[in-house]
């Protein structure tokens, strides 16, 4: 087994040390660019907080990652890695980095259980959890700890956690630009909107900061759903605490390239979403605001998808060919806060250039939500099995 | 992402109410004198952008009109439209279909409330 490890260390340091400067390069530019727009408090040297990275056969990105946390204004307490039995030598890249790599004696099976595992290592008030292929800007963990520039997290009780901003690392396939549109859009109008409402509808598994005392005290991430960062969500406000949706601090994972790693992470996103609906509905139920958004989400991803899919079609045979217009009809929903936010970051040509690409996806989504709903609601049959795609 | 299709359905008006709910939100905070500075000014950047997306969809309507219903246009549109009389149906359709989308809001909203309603009659029984 040790020798198998060192060999394929060997192998995954070499791309390891081939791809991410490059990345971090740019990423760094651009959190410069904006710390700039956004000017910081003095920097702290320790937050109180832990990092916890999730990883399996993540060799080609660890690396990345883990330097980019050094990076931070504000520096954790500690990083700890949990290699969940990798076999491309993830562990010892990070081991080589100089971080604390914890290892489980078996996969853990999904990330709630390797955040799991990790959680019973945390000594510090705050719990991170990044994905193994997240690197961050500069400023984000301080960003994130002061909550919104209020200092919330620290001062409110009521808190439980905060998640940043979510942007694609790379925007070259369709698939990376359509998440990319997807991302501009709801990250800037539908998040904001549910964060003044005291109700995102999820901290972003990829970038989310707890209290270390109310993740234990609600058992750590839930693995009974595929969605255990909504599922994790949705348990915080049934224990009546809040999360924060904190705009400024920005995180740049790796999205799906091609459409086997989309078609793994759509099933797993729709099919969680829907078993998060059912095992929560009275929390939903009971949660002002959250009701509504789950209510409208539930509409959208079933009746407006089969209108989306059934009747314009039907109208564009039976009435009129111009009906096909209702395809794009929200072009200017779309392209206005995306426009917005592309601005500002200085990639409007980027952002134009993607927009084809959104309406692509948004088939696609169609399609996965449709059948998730089919699969979890109408046969009851519960997908169990976590596919790892970015 | 998941819920939905982004932009479509009723999600977008959805969102639209919500953001111009906020000012009333806000104000019953700074009655009970829980107002904040930011909150005004994020309400403010929230409808500037719900603005932009208004004018953006009343110009793109009234392009669509130009494009379709006018005289000069229909020489091209007799392409797909060889009498003319499939554009303004479609037209009429599509306000139709706006306000099915806001009468479905307005259900869903009724429907979800009456269920939280349900369940609280249910729980103090």
């Amino acid at each position: 087994m040790s020798s198998s490890s060192s060999t394929e260390t060997g192998q995954s340091s070499a791309v390891a040390l081939e791809e991410p400067p490059t990345d971090q390069a740019v990423i760094t530019t651009r959190a410069v660019a904006e710390r700039e727009a956004f000017p910081t408090q003095k920097p702290r040297t320790t937050a109180g907080l832990t990092v916890l990275i999730p990883a399996y056969n993540e060799a080609k990105f660890i690396a990345d990652t883990i330097r980019s946390i050094r990076e931070q204004t504000l520096q954790p307490d500690e990083i700890i890695v949990i290699d969940d039995r990798s076999s491309d030598g993830t562990g010892d890249i990070a081991r080589s980095m100089g971080v604390r790599v914890l290892r489980p004696e078996s996969n853990s099976g999904s990330k709630a259980g390797a955040l799991n595992f990790g959680l019973k290592s945390v000594v510090t008030p705050y719990t991170l959890a990044i994905d193994a292929d997240t690197s961050l800007a500069p400023d984000a963990i301080e960003r994130l700890m002061k909550a919104a520039n209020t200092g919330d997290l620290e001062q409110d009780d009521h808190i439980a956690g905060a998640c940043g901003y979510v942007i694609p690392r790379h925007v070259n396939t369709i698939w990376e630009r359509g998440r990319y549109i997807e991302y501009l859009f709801a990250f800037t109008i539908y998040k904001p909107i549910q964060d003044y409402y005291e109700r995102p509808l999820i901290a972003s598994g990829c970038f989310s900061v707890y209290r270390t005392d109310v993740l234990r005290r609600l058992g750590g991430w839930p693995h009974r759903t595929l969605a255990e960062d909504m599922d994790l969500t949705w348990n915080c406000y049934d224990a009546g605490y809040r999360i924060r949706f904190v705009p400024e601090a920005v995180c740049y994972p790796i999205e799906p390239h091609n459409f086997d790693f989309l078609r793994k992470q759509l099933r797993r996103w729709s099919r969680g979403f829907y078993q998060c609906v059912r095992v929560h509905w009275k929390t939903v139920l009971k949660t002002p605001y959250l009701r509504l958004i789950v209510a409208v989400g539930l509409w959208d991803s079933t009746v407006a998808t089969l209108a989306f899919f059934v009747l314009l079609p039907l109208l564009c045979v039976l009435i009129s060919p111009l009906f096909l217009l209702g395809y794009f009809i929200d072009l200017p929903a779309v392209l206005v806060p995306v426009m917005i936010k592309a601005h500002q970051r200085g990639e409007k040509l980027k952002a134009l250039s993607s927009i084809p690409a959104f309406y692509v996806m948004r088939v696609v989504n169609g399609v996965f939500v449709l059948s998730a709903f089919w699969h979890e609601i109408i046969m009851r049959n519960r997908l169990k099995t976590f596919e790892k795609g970015h | 992402m998941v819920n939905g299709l982004p932009g479509a359905g009723i999600g977008g008006f959805f969102y639209l109410i919500l953001a111009l709910y906020m000012p009333i939100r806000e104000g019953v905070r700074a009655v009970r004198g829980r107002s904040r500075r930011e909150h005004w000014n994020f309400i403010m950047q929230q409808w500037a952008i719900i603005g932009a997306i208004l004018v953006g969809l009343w110009l793109q309507g009234w392009l669509l009109r130009e494009l379709f219903l006018s005289a000069p246009m229909m020489s091209i549109t007799a392409l797909v439209d060889p009498t003319g009389m499939m554009a303004k149906p479609a037209f009429d359709v599509a306000g139709a279909a706006a306000t099915a989308a806001l009468v479905s809001l307005a259900g869903v909203v009724l429907i979800a409330e009456g269920l939280k309603f349900l369940l609280d009659f249910t729980n103090n029984d």
